[in-house]
């Protein structure tokens, strides 16, 4: 097992309290998987990712929990030993292609400054590897393009320079946070390709955060679907995706446009997504839930374990997508 | 890039001449009879309108102006009604000084001024950031001249570390050279009258320093806040570089252009004269000079110290545009593309 998040809690401070953004979250991912992590914006994906990397901004803190990579917890590493797993063993690329890259350096300096940072290549030896990355991830053309600077190369190309940097030093973990959602269709398709073929490649393992379950069923070979920081249905995606659990997966998956359905009206689910100062102790769905009883208001359900899942919900549900 | 450099030396041309203009209306239209200042108010009309005679003032304003326009052009400001020494030599003798106390307390502004933004900025809202905002707050507050004063009180009337006015001790004052004391007395090889123009000059220095130092503090502060939350360093943080290499490396050059851009204009506005510092300090620059000029309207100094400053002011302009271009590459592209 590469990575072995477990119990991961998060909490910001901010003007109206201290806010858990995570809440006891676990997952696991195998040596060259590719896990989803779904969810709407504000249900936590995002934190869970930075607070394995260690970049949690200043008012923010892993209160409880273990992030286990190789068998060691990130959390209890100093800053000093983080710095060498961060873009080394782990990499991250982001949803911005536009801002994610530093507009003043040329992109060959931004992927040089990588390797040279966690190898002690040689400049030249460097300068290869470059061209090298630059033509492993599809930029054409690489000893051109080097000498470019971010804002001369477009939203794909630059999400592709993002994965060249990603991959200087052969990661053996990609953390993919929305890595299509800025990109055109057409170009979404050739990321996530390539995200694919490096995972091929490279035998590293992919945590893919994204809110678009196209993606999802696309890319990932597990899925874990969140809900106000907490995950509520996690296993294949094949499964997930034909035969939900959670009514909030099933909720999700009926909000999907079709095809070949033809009503007027998109299914929505109902009601709101709590701001997360207001998340209950009970089920965080319940309130917006079709199938909610009373006892889901009780407590917490527990995660029930099924042969192929598991589900936070005590209602589970039966139903083909 | 030169193409640019030429086109906005071109520019400087309209904004002269239009400055050259309203400064010479304004002087005619709303000064005093510069003649009866200078006979005293006793003179008779005969003798005044024969020296305003002798002067040109009697022109046609429109004549007067183009005589004036074309003398300058030939590199003659024209003669002080006071002393009647040419005002190229009035004003090479001042702006010396001028130049001088300026780049000192810019060069103290900027690297304190951008010390302590970037240290707020990234400590922002702990103990040192709320003190240093608040210094910087009383900084763009106090006036200049009771600063002078507190510090010559300190620091020469009780401390007697430093001299309370004066550019250096009369007899330690190098002849002839530059004006610049500081490079003349250098060249000469002279340290101890070097010492004593830097004891004179630290304290007007940091009096002038104040404002700029705290205007630079924030707009260091306020862009560097900015840029560290852009995602670009996010990215530099997952590349696992260090701080020390983010900070500086990755936010510090991305914020300079706002931080040149203020650096550039309070440098410019230093070197147009510091009336209040330098009147404060008996600093024999351009500033206390010139308002001197205006109270006996002494018309072609004032008009030259106004297109010099202009100048100044253009050329200062410049160059922070071309360092943008240096700093920034998407600069560069719009111009060549422009």
């Amino acid at each position: 097992m590469l990575l072995d998040v477990q119990h991961l809690t998060t909490e910001f401070r901010t003007r109206r309290g201290t806010v858990k953004a995570v809440r006891d979250v676990s997952f696991s991912l195998e040596k060259g998987e590719i896990l989803a992590l779904v969810g709407e914006s504000g249900s936590g994906k995002s934190v869970t990712s930075l607070s394995i990397m260690g970049l949690l901004s200043s008012n923010g803190r892993v209160s409880s929990g273990k992030v286990m990579f190789n068998g060691e917890d990130l959390l209890t590493k100093s800053e000093h030993v983080l710095r060498k797993i961060r873009g080394n063993h782990i990499s991250m690329i982001f949803q911005e292609p536009m801002t994610s890259l530093n507009p003043i350096f040329t992109v060959g300096d931004q992927i040089l400054e990588s390797i040279r940072l966690h190898t002690k290549l040689t400049k030249k030896e460097a300068q290869e590897k470059m061209l090298h990355l630059l033509d492993l991830v599809g930029i054409p053309n690489p000893v051109k393009r080097v000498k470019d600077y971010p804002h001369q190369l477009s939203g794909g190309m630059r999400q592709r320079v993002m994965i060249a940097i990603a991959m200087a030093c052969e990661p053996q973990l990609l953390i993919a946070d929305e890595p299509t959602t800025a990109l055109d269709v057409t170009i979404q398709a050739q990321i996530l390709d390539l995200i694919y073929r490096m995972r091929e490649q490279f035998n590293i393992s992919v945590l893919l955060i994204t809110h678009d379950l196209g993606v999802v069923a696309e890319a990932a070979d597990r899925v874990a679907v969140m809900y106000c920081g907490r995950i509520v249905e996690e296993g294949k995606t094949s499964d997930i995706l034909t035969r939900p659990c959670h009514p909030y997966t099933l909720g999700l998956l009926r909000s999907i446009p079709r095809l070949d359905d033809h009503t007027d009206r998109l299914y929505m689910i109902p009601g709101m997504v709590p701001p997360p100062e207001e998340v209950p102790e009970y089920c965080a769905f319940a309130d917006r839930c079709e199938h909610a009883t009373d006892k889901c208001r009780e407590g917490l359900p527990p995660f029930i374990t099924l042969k192929d899942r598991s589900v936070r919900c005590i209602n589970i549900i039966a139903e083909d997508a | 890039m030169l193409l640019y450099f030429i086109k906005r030396v071109l520019m400087l041309i309209p904004v002269l001449f239009f400055v050259s203009v309203l400064v010479f209306l304004i002087m005619r239209v709303f000064s005093p009879d510069p003649a009866t200042i200078v006979l005293g108010q006793h003179t008779t009309l005969e003798k005044a309108n024969a020296w305003r005679e002798q002067m040109g003032l009697n022109e046609p304003i429109i004549q007067q102006y183009l005589d004036y326009m074309y003398n300058v052009l030939h590199g003659d400001f024209g003669v002080s009604y006071f002393t009647n020494t040419p005002v190229t030599t009035e004003l090479l003798s001042r702006l010396p000084a001028t130049i001088e106390l300026s780049v000192i307390a810019i060069i103290i502004a900027s690297i304190v001024g951008v010390f302590f933004g970037i240290i707020s900025a990234v400590k922002k809202n702990s103990l040192i950031d709320n003190f240093t905002m608040t210094t910087a707050l009383i900084g763009v507050s106090m006036p200049v001249f009771w600063l002078g004063m507190l510090l010559i009180i300190l620091f020469s009337g009780y401390l007697h570390l430093v001299p309370s006015g004066g550019r250096i001790d009369a007899l330690m004052r190098p002849l002839g050279g530059t004006g610049f004391y500081f490079y003349d007395t250098l060249v000469i090889g002279d340290y101890e009258a070097f010492f004593n123009a830097l004891q004179h000059a630290i304290l007007p220095a940091i009096t002038l320093a104040g404002y700029s130092m705290a205007i630079i503090t924030r707009m260091t502060r306020s862009s560097m806040l900015d840029v560290l939350h852009q995602d670009y360093i996010r990215t530099a943080k997952a590349k696992g570089l260090s701080s020390y290499r983010v900070i500086f490396k990755h936010a510090f050059r991305n914020a300079l252009l706002p931080i040149i851009t203020v650096i550039g204009l309070q440098f410019g506005s230093l070197l147009s004269g510091a009336v209040l510092t330098e009147t404060v300090f008996a600093w024999p620059g351009i500033g206390a000079y010139s308002v001197q000029c205006i109270l006996r309207s002494d018309f072609p100094v004032i008009q030259g110290v106004v297109l010099i400053v202009a100048f100044i002011f253009v050329m200062m302009n410049l160059l922070v545009d071309l360092l943008y271009a240096a700093l920034d590459p998407r600069v560069k592209y719009a111009q060549e593309s422009a």
